[in-house]
């Protein structure tokens, strides 16, 4: 039982060393200047507008069905007015950063793994290695670049589309009031708390290319050990994000 | 060139002192010395498995040696930062077994890969270079085509060309022959020797066939048990005593000696 728990452990703390070296590469690689602006922007297409419809998608429905509890709750308490506030609210605190960065992980982060490990599988990365490139400065980093840049983004828009998905079940359902849902908005949502989800949303930004990079650059030389690692880049992704969420929420949002 | 005039160099291109390379407690490597004069063309031959691959990734420095020492042009390598490491790389290319191209890019992208990032020209210089040497691997038809679309030797061509195009003193040369047929095998032993000569590199092939190898090389090693078996120039090699040197040349499985046996694929890798 120890040794099985020991194992764990020691694996665990593999792995996190293991993101944390990746990402202090990347960090240092940044800070002297080594950027792959052409791939760099490549990436943030690849990243912003391959992962923008899901995203839309998902933020779309979950702020209607959102929106539908809140008004069958908000209507039990005569509050029916305050539905978009409570709507705006959730996303733009949790739901908002966590679903999108989620969706991300699972659209361009396993995609970052599954290219990265077929290039070593390939023996890809050895021959930038041999021709002098060093593979963090030249895959990673703009990786990394691109998440930073688009994921708050994506954040911001998702939230905008979730507030939307919501109200437009207000025009259409006639037991909730479209007009109160959208003026009950500006009134009570605090900037803060898009600016903290936004906040939040960097964070997981850093999780979703590290971790996906980290486990496509550690992917064994066999074709399905990238199957493997795609999966397992997702998974971490996943409680990573629920974990580092918890840690942003009681630091952006102290009682 | 052959061994002796090579040898009248004072200094060699590539020295390799006591190497050692072990992964996972099993010992791939083992004692392992020799040099490589400039313009030579060394052949390293064995079994699969052998470990001759692992031996230019030593070189290369893509997976550290457990011990020895490793020189390219007089610096040692072992234990360098991969900064550093890179420094050295620059003198060397290398053309991997199944030729690592890049799959995203067209085959021009990839032979300027290098060109480019380290940017070694202009556009257009880079361009007109990329070209000459895909017309040197009579592959000049073929610049927008992507690997997916090229055959295994037509790959290998293009692998070369991009080792080639950074003007590398030492070349190394993993499996350049494996899985092509005789006369494509024999296109490219004419091509690595000819590169070789025009270009004036060190080139370093690896390869199990034994028949190809000696038709180009100027010194020629065989690996076995780890180490050294034998060493000198192909009509040495086709009179050693070593039972083992003797077995492989001929190919005949009912000698005496009993062969490494098989390294497996992943105690190579990284």
């Amino acid at each position: 039982m120890f040794a099985w728990a020991g194992r764990y452990v020691i694996e665990l703390l593999r792995f996190l060393g293991a993101n944390v070296l990746l990402h202090n590469r990347v960090l240092w690689g940044v800070l002297r200047g080594r950027v792959a602006y052409a791939t760099t922007v490549t990436q943030m297409a690849h990243l912003g507008v391959n992962s923008l419809p899901i995203v839309a998608v998902t933020m779309f429905f979950s702020g209607m069905v959102l929106a539908y509890h809140a008004a069958i709750q908000a209507t039990k308490l005569g509050a029916a007015g305050l539905v978009g506030w409570v709507v705006a609210e959730t996303i733009c605190r949790e739901l908002g950063p966590v679903m999108t960065s989620i969706v991300i992980s699972a659209r361009a982060g396993s995609a970052m793994t599954a290219e990265l490990g077929t290039m070593k599988v390939t023996e890809q990365i050895d021959a930038l290695r041999a021709m002098s490139v060093n593979p963090v400065d030249y895959l990673v980093t703009p990786r990394y670049i691109a998440a930073l840049v688009m994921v708050p983004i994506l954040v911001l828009m998702g939230n905008t589309v979730g507030v939307m998905g919501g109200y437009l079940l207000a025009l259409a359902a006639p037991y909730m009031n479209a007009y109160a849902y959208l003026t009950n908005i500006p009134g009570n949502l605090e900037l803060w708390t898009v600016i903290a989800g936004i906040l939040k949303s960097y964070g997981f930004a850093i999780i979703i290319a590290v971790v996906s990079c980290q486990q496509g650059l550690s992917c064994k030389m066999a074709s399905e050990a990238v199957g493997q690692a795609t999966t397992r880049s997702v998974v971490y992704c996943i409680m990573l994000i629920y974990a580092a969420n918890l840690v942003l929420t009681t630091f952006l949002f102290p009682r | 060139m052959n061994h002796t005039a090579a040898a009248l160099n004072a200094e060699p291109m590539v020295r390799v002192i006591d190497l050692a390379y072990e992964v996972d407690g099993r010992r791939i490597l083992n004692d392992v010395s020799f040099e490589v004069f400039a313009g030579e063309l060394f052949g390293v031959m064995g079994m699969s498995g052998s470990g001759k691959s692992t031996l230019l990734r030593c070189l290369m420095g893509l997976i550290p040696a457990t011990s020895g020492q490793i020189e390219i042009d007089g610096e040692s390598i072992v234990g360098k930062a991969e900064d550093e490491l890179n420094r050295v790389r620059m003198k060397m290319g290398m053309c991997f077994q199944q030729a690592a191209l890049f799959d995203s890019m067209t085959v021009a992208e990839n032979v300027a890969f290098g060109l480019k990032h380290h940017r070694r020209g202009k556009p257009d210089q880079i361009a007109s270079t990329v070209q000459e040497l895909l017309e040197t691997v009579e592959l000049g038809e073929f610049a927008e085509y992507m690997p997916a679309d090229l055959s295994g030797g037509m790959k290998k061509r293009v692998g070369i060309a991009r080792a080639l195009a950074m003007q590398p003193a030492i070349v190394l040369y993993d499996e350049p022959t494996s899985g092509l047929d005789p006369l494509i095998g024999g296109q490219i032993n004419t091509l690595i020797l000819q590169l070789g000569k025009r270009y004036g590199t060190t080139s370093i092939v690896v390869t199990h066939e034994v028949t190809r190898l000696f038709a180009i090389a100027d010194r020629v090693m065989m690996i076995a048990d780890q180490t050294v078996a034998a060493l000198g120039t192909p009509e040495q090699l086709l009179l050693h005593e070593d039972d083992r040197v003797r077995q492989f040349i001929s190919g005949d499985r009912t000698g005496l000696a009993e062969l490494c046996p098989q390294t497996p694929a992943a105690s190579v890798a990284d």
